[in-house]
C-alpha cells in the first residue's frame, strides 16, 4: 500500500484550505500515535507562497528558497533525498509531524520551471523517494488552478475539497470536480481519486447554509463523500493568529469536535481498504 | 477571547476514540502496529549500514572511514574500486568498467586465482547486475532511527544488496530505478542483534572472523555493552574476550543457536581468535582463512602474526603446516635442525624472507651509515656478499635436505 497523501484544494481563496490542512495533518499524527501506530509521521507539504500552514504548523515563515519547497522542486534527481533531509523541519506541535515549509519565492520557482519538461511531476517524483518514510502526507494548495497546484494534484491520491457554504458554492464546486477529473484522465493518474467534500464555516442559523448542506447530502455521487462540516467558530483564526491546532487552542470548540470527527472520517476512509 | 477550557471535552474524546480497536477494526490496528509485515520502498540514501556488522563487506580501511562519514557511500565504492583495480592491474589483467571485472574473472576461471579483493569485488558486482536484471530486491530489514524530522534508518540485514544497489545506481551504467529499495522497517525497539546473527551465520555463512566478532558482538549486548556511535575497532569486540557466558547461562542456548547452532567449544575458539593484533585479523579476514588455521597464530607473539598470515597466503599452508610453521617459530629452532644457529642470524635472515624485505638501497645507505665511508662499505658489501654466496652454494650441494 502506498503512503494516502491528501491534497487540500479549491481555486477559490478563504474557503479554510489551510486551515483544513493542518487540523487534519495534526489529528492523523495524533491519532495514528493514539492507535500505537509503528510509524505516526505525517508530513504537511505546503505549495502556497503566502506559507500560512508553514507559518501555522511551525511558527515561523523564515524560510528561503534554499530550506523551503523551492529547494525540493529545484533538486536534480540525485540530490532528492538529501534535499528533503536538509529541508523537512518538525512542527512545533507534534515531533512525528512534520513540514515542507513554503516560501514567497515559490512562485518564481514555478515560473522557472514552466518551461522545463515533466515540470507537473516534479513535486511527486520528490515525494516518491520520502513517501514511505511517512503514514500519510497532507498538501495544502494555494487558490488557483496554477502549476503549483497541479503538482500537488499530480502528487497526491486522494483529493478533498474545501468549500464555503455559499449560495454560488455549488457552481465553483463543478469546476473543481473537472479538474480533478482532468488530472485523472488527461495526465493519466487514476490513482487520484476524489476522497471528500468538507464544508467549513458552516453556520446553522442561516437558511442557505442548511440548504446548502441538504442538497450535499442528497447529491447521488457527493453526498457519500461529504466528510465534514466545521461549524464557523472564532477559535478556528484566534488558533491560526496564535499559531496553533484548533485541538489545542480550544478543544471543547464547536470547530475542534467537528475537525476531530473528520480526522475519524478520513482515517477510515484512508487507512480501511472497504471502508466508503 | 480566552479560550474556554470547561464542559466536556468532546474532542478529546473523539480523536482517542479513532485510536481504538472499535473504530478502525482489530485488523486495521494490527496492520498499523506491525509495521514490519509491510514491505515499503525507502530512499537508499536515508538507510545506513551498521558499523558493528561483524560481516565486513569493504576493505577495513574503506569502512572505517566511511563509518567515520569521512566519505559518502559513493566515495566508498569508488574508493574500493579503485584500490582494486590497482591490484588487478598488478596482476596483469587490468580493468576498465566494473562488467570488464566480470569477464575476466569468468576467462581465467581455473587458471589464475584472483586474490580476494579481485573476487569480492566481483561477487559484489554480479549481484548488482542480478538486482538490474531481476529489477527486484530481496527486501532489507531496517531499523527506524530517525529522529525528529530527521529520517534516518541503519541495516540490521542485508548489507551486500545495499552495497550492490549503490553500484548499480552509481557504477553500472543505465540505472532507471529511483533511487528506493525494498525494506522491511522495525521499530528501534524491535531490531535484535540474535536474529541479525542467525541471518549472518545462516546461508552464506561468515568467514572466521566475522564469526569471531558475532560471537564477540552477542556477548558484549548480552553484557549490555553496546558499539560506540561511528566506526567500531577492533579493540571494541576485544572487550569480549574477558567475557564469558558462563556468567550468563540463562543466554547460552540463544548465542550458540544464533551462531548457527556450533558448541560452546567452538565459541570460545572463534572468539579466541580477536586475540590476534590488528594487522593479522584484518588480512585473516580479507582472506577468509579458517579458524582451524588461525588457531596456532592466535598464540604466537604479536609481531609474528601478521608475517605468519602472509605465509599461509602466499603458500597456502595447510592446517598442518601452519601448526609446524608455529611450533618450529615457538621453539626458535627448526626441529631436526641439530646445528647450531644463533637467533641473531635468524632474525637477520627472516627479514630478506619477508615480504616487506629491505630495498638494495635501503641496505647500501644503512651499510655507509654504520661505516662512515664509501670505502669501507664497500668492503663490507664484498664480505656480506661472500656469506650468501656459501649459503647458495650449500644449498646446491645439500638438495636433498628435508627439515618438515
Ligand atoms: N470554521 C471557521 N470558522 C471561522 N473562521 C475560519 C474557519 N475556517 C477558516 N477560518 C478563517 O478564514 C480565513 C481563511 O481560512 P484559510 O484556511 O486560510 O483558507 P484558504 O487556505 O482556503 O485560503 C482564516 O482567517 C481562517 O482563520
Ligand atoms: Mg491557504
Amino acid at each position: 500500500m502506498t503512503t494516502p497523501t491528501v491534497v487540500l484544494t479549491n481555486n477559490k481563496g478563504g474557503v479554510g484550505k489551510t486551515t483544513t490542512t493542518i487540523n487534519l495533518a495534526y489529528g492523523l499524527c495524533q491519532s495514528l500515535k493514539q492507535a500505537g501506530a509503528a510509524n505516526p509521521r505525517v508530513l504537511i507539504v505546503d505549495t502556497d507562497s503566502q506559507a500560512h500552514a508553514t507559518l501555522t504548523a511551525t511558527g515561523s515563515k523564515d524560510y528561503t528558497r534554499h530550506n523551503s519547497l523551492c529547494a525540493v522542486l529545484g533538486a536534480d534527481r540525485k540530490e532528492t533525498t538529501e534535499v528533503l533531509s536538509r529541508v523537512i523541519v518538525a512542527s512545533h506541535w507534534l515531533p512525528e509531524l512534520h513540514v515542507i515549509p513554503a516560501s514567497a519565492e515559490l512562485e518564481a520557482t514555478e515560473r522557472e520551471l514552466f518551461s522545463t519538461p515533466g515540470a507537473p511531476y516534479r513535486l511527486a517524483d520528490a515525494l516518491s523517494v520520502i513517501r514511505h518514510h511517512y503514514a500519510a502526507i497532507v498538501i495544502d494548495t494555494r487558490p488557483s488552478f496554477s502549476l503549483m497546484t497541479e503538482m500537488g494534484l499530480l502528487a497526491a491520491t486522494d483529493a478533498v475539497i474545501t468549500l464555503e457554504p455559499r449560495y454560488l458554492e455549488t457552481v465553483g464546486l463543478q469546476s473543481v470536480i473537472n479538474k480533478i477529473y482532468e488530472i485523472r484522465e488527461g495526465w493519466r493518474h487514476p490513482d487520484l481519486r476524489l476522497s471528500g467534500v468538507v464544508v467549513t464555516k458552516f453556520d446553522r442559523r442561516v437558511k442557505g447554509h442548511q440548504e446548502m448542506i441538504e442538497s450535499l447530502r442528497q447529491h447521488p455521487n457527493l453526498g457519500k463523500l461529504l466528510c465534514g462540516i466545521i461549524p464557523a467558530n472564532e477559535a478556528v483564526a484566534y488558533a491560526h493568529r496564535s499559531h496553533l491546532s484548533v485541538y489545542a487552542y480550544d478543544p471543547t470548540s464547536t470547530a475542534s469536535e467537528a475537525y476531530a470527527q473528520m480526522v475519524g472520517w478520513m482515517l477510515k476512509r484512508l487507512f480501511v481498504k472497504e471502508a466508503v | 477571547m480566552p479560550p474556554k477550557h470547561n464542559g466536556p471535552n468532546r474532542t478529546l474524546d473523539i480523536l482517542s476514540s479513532i485510536g481504538d480497536q472499535a473504530f478502525l477494526g482489530s485488523e486495521v490496528m494490527q496492520n498499523l502496529r506491525d509495521h514490519g509485515l509491510r514491505v515499503d520502498r525507502i530512499a537508499i540514501a536515508l538507510i545506513r549500514p551498521d558499523a558493528a556488522q561483524p560481516r565486513r563487506v569493504l576493505p577495513e580501511t574503506i569502512h572505517r572511514a566511511f563509518h567515520n562519514q569521512e566519505i559518502t557511500p559513493v566515495q566508498a565504492l569508488k574508493q574500493y574500486i579503485e584500490k582494486v583495480r590497482i591490484i588487478s592491474r598488478q596482476k596483469g589483467r587490468p580493468f576498465e568498467s566494473l562488467l570488464d571485472l566480470l569477464v575476466v574473472g569468468e576467462e581465467d576461471e581455473g587458471s589464475t586465482q584472483l586474490t580476494a579483493l579481485e573476487q569480492d569485488l566481483r561477487d559484489l558486482t554480479n549481484l548488482a547486475v542480478t538486482l538490474r536484471q531481476d529489477g527486484q530486491v530481496n527486501p532489507l530489514t531496517i531499523v527506524d532511527c530517525s529522529q525528529g524530522a530527521v529520517p534516518s534508518y541503519i541495516i540490521e540485514t542485508g548489507e551486500r544488496r545495499y552495497w550492490a544497489n549503490y553500484m548499480d545506481m552509481e557504477f553500472i551504467p543505465g540505472y532507471q530505478g529511483d533511487g528506493t529499495i525494498p525494506c522491511i522497517i522495525l521499530r528501534l525497539g524491535e531490531s535484535s542483534v540474535f536474529r541479525q546473527a542467525k541471518e549472518n551465520t545462516s546461508r552464506a555463512g561468515l568467514n572466521a572472523i566475522g564469526m569471531a566478532r558475532q560471537a564477540a558482538l552477542l556477548l558484549l549486548t548480552i553484557h549490555d555493552i553496546y558499539p560506540p556511535r561511528g566506526h567500531v575497532s577492533h579493540d571494541f569486540y576485544r572487550e569480549a574476550l574477558d567475557l564469558d557466558l558462563r556468567g550468563k547461562r540463562e543466554y547460552t542456548a540463544d548465542v550458540l543457536a544464533a551462531m548457527g547452532g556450533i558448541s560452546l567449544v567452538h565459541f570460545s575458539r572463534h572468539k579466541k581468535l580477536l586475540q590476534l593484533e590488528d594487522e593479522a585479523l584484518e588480512m585473516a579476514d580479507r582472506y577468509n582463512i579458517e579458524e582451524a588455521r588461525l588457531r596456532y597464530v592466535v598464540d604466537m607473539p604479536l609481531e609474528q602474526q601478521a608475517e605468519i598470515i602472509r605465509q599461509i597466503i602466499d603458500f597456502g599452508l595447510s592446517t598442518r603446516q601452519v601448526k609446524d610453521l608455529c611450533d618450529q617459530k615457538f621453539d626458535d629452532v627448526p626441529k631436526s635442525d641439530k646445528s647450531d644457529t644463533s637467533p641473531k642470524t635468524r632474525r637477520a635472515v627472516k627479514v630478506f624472507c619477508s615480504n616487506n624485505k629491505p630495498s638494495g638501497e635501503e641496505v647500501a645507505r644503512i651499510l655507509l651509515e654504520e661505516e662512515g665511508d664509501v670505502h669501507l662499505a664497500r668492503i663490507r658489501m664484498e664480505s656480506i656478499l661472500n656469506t650468501f654466496l656459501v649459503a647458495q652454494r650449500y644449498l646446491e650441494e645439500n638438495e636433498n635436505i628435508t627439515l618438515r
